[in-house]
């Protein structure tokens, strides 16, 4: 049928789309009204990426159904061992808790809540060399929020940017539109730690070159700007740069989270919000 | 019928292989899939689709590549515009040479979504955005040998 529409109709055409391609990408930037022509898509675009994820699923399903009873046994132990050590940890760190929280009602500042945590699976999947995203196997059925913290075992990922009702898109804190506030742990000096686009490295920008932060300072987040929960860990500070040229030191972040090894993430609730 | 459903699975199928993991060092390489299909329908049946399906399936690559809408679907009008126009020629020319215009095609596909992307701001590295066009230019003779197998109901060329 389109064969005989060719000329000046196709040409007419092309320019329509086009038009209504950049239309859409700048509604998309400001990120309202968008959403649901997003979650139409993701109707059919969920089953595809469940697709995609099966069968690493079922290996993983495989490998535990075969493994000897030796092995379960093995691990069963050095769990059962590394439960009893955490748990003593955890008597510790209740007791601190509650003294730390007595001495801010002293203080006549606000009490720490303690947050709400959910293990989500990330669907294994990887589509976009350009950006630094993930998919999270979780959605807006599960109670996830635009601009919910995602972290793993040992530090904080990134956060949520986009929500399907089964699954979610977590912008990584390597990508380089990724910001978050941070203190030092050492001596409660704060700052914001920006990606730089590579998986193994952050910055701290903006800090004056008479701040004291030396190599192996641990960041942790410090809660200003009401997105991340304040006191997970960040990222441990590497090559302090002192350029007399420049207003600002230029210091290098090792970030703690292992972005491209982590299978599981943690979906963090703050203590107020229900769910 | 028949027809609409190779086209259906077809399309599937270039989803999972665009999404499917790779090793970090093989990002780049991955062919781009949706489009070499796409110009594949474009070439062996015209008329079946036009710039309208090409704009809604690039819709659904932006969706589920996780970008903003808009940006593969500007990619996926461009080179369907070019391919329809290209459309003679390519079907005339042999496999091979069809393979030339497919890297230009590609390239243009890829250059779109980077200057896209780029002035979003989204970026974080741009240093092998032309590779899939490489290896779209040597995956076209397969594709077209796998293709025509189950397409037969279109004679491929007029």
């Amino acid at each position: 049928m389109e064969l005989f529409k060719r000329g000046p109709a196709l040409g007419f055409r092309l320019s329509v789309f086009i038009a209504l391609s950049v239309a859409i990408m700048a509604l998309d930037q400001r990120q309202q009204h968008m959403i649901y022509v997003h979650q139409a898509l993701s109707v059919i675009t969920t089953p595809i990426q469940y697709l995609v994820d099966l069968p690493l699923k079922t290996l993983d399903w495989l490998s535990e159904r075969v493994t000897t009873k030796n092995a379960l046994l093995s691990d069963n132990q050095q769990l059962k061992a590394n439960q009893v050590l955490l748990q003593a940890k955890v008597q510790k760190f209740l007791a601190l808790e509650r003294e730390n929280n007595r001495l801010r009602g002293l203080l006549q500042s606000s009490v720490r809540l303690r947050e709400k945590v959910v293990v989500a699976r990330l669907l294994a999947l990887d589509a976009n060399p350009y950006v630094h995203q993930f998919t999270l196997a979780k959605g807006s059925r599960d109670g996830v929020f635009v601009g919910q913290s995602v972290l793993d075992a040992s530090g904080v990922l990134g956060q949520v940017i986009r929500v399907n009702p089964f699954t979610s898109q977590v912008l990584l804190l390597t990508d380089t539109r990724s910001a978050i506030p941070v203190e030092n742990t050492r001596n409660g000096i704060r700052g914001i730690v920006v990606g730089v686009g590579d998986m193994n490295r952050l910055a701290l920008i903006d800090t004056p070159k008479t701040e004291n932060i030396k190599n192996g300072d641990l960041l942790v987040t410090s809660g200003l700007g009401q997105r991340f929960p304040a006191g997970y860990p960040v990222g441990t500070v590497g090559v302090v740069i002192h350029n007399p040229g420049e207003h600002f030191a230029r210091i290098n972040i090792h970030p703690k989270a292992q972005f491209n090894r982590s299978r599981f993430a943690l979906l963090v609730w703050p203590h107020s919000k229900k769910k | 019928m028949n027809t609409i459903f190779t086209l259906f699975v077809s399309f599937i199928f270039a989803f999972i292989l665009t999404i499917i993991p790779l090793p970090t060092w093989a990002l780049w390489y991955r062919p781009a899939w949706v489009p070499l299909v796409l110009i594949y329908c474009l070439l062996a049946s015209p008329g079946r689709m036009g710039l309208g399906s090409a704009w809604v399936i690039g819709l659904l690559l932006d969706a589920i590549t996780g970008s903003s809408l808009g940006e593969h679907a500007l990619g996926m009008v461009l080179i369907a515009f070019l391919a329809i126009k290209l459309q003679r020629q390519m079907q005339m020319a042999a496999i091979w040479q069809q393979s030339i215009s497919i890297l230009l095609l590609i390239f243009i596909f890829q250059l779109t979504i980077m200057l896209s992307q780029g002035m979003l701001g989204q970026a974080n590295s741009f240093h092998g955005f032309w590779i899939p066009a490489v290896t779209s230019m040597f995956i076209w003779p397969w594709l077209v040998i796998i293709m025509r197998d189950n397409y037969q109901t279109i004679p491929s060329t007029r």
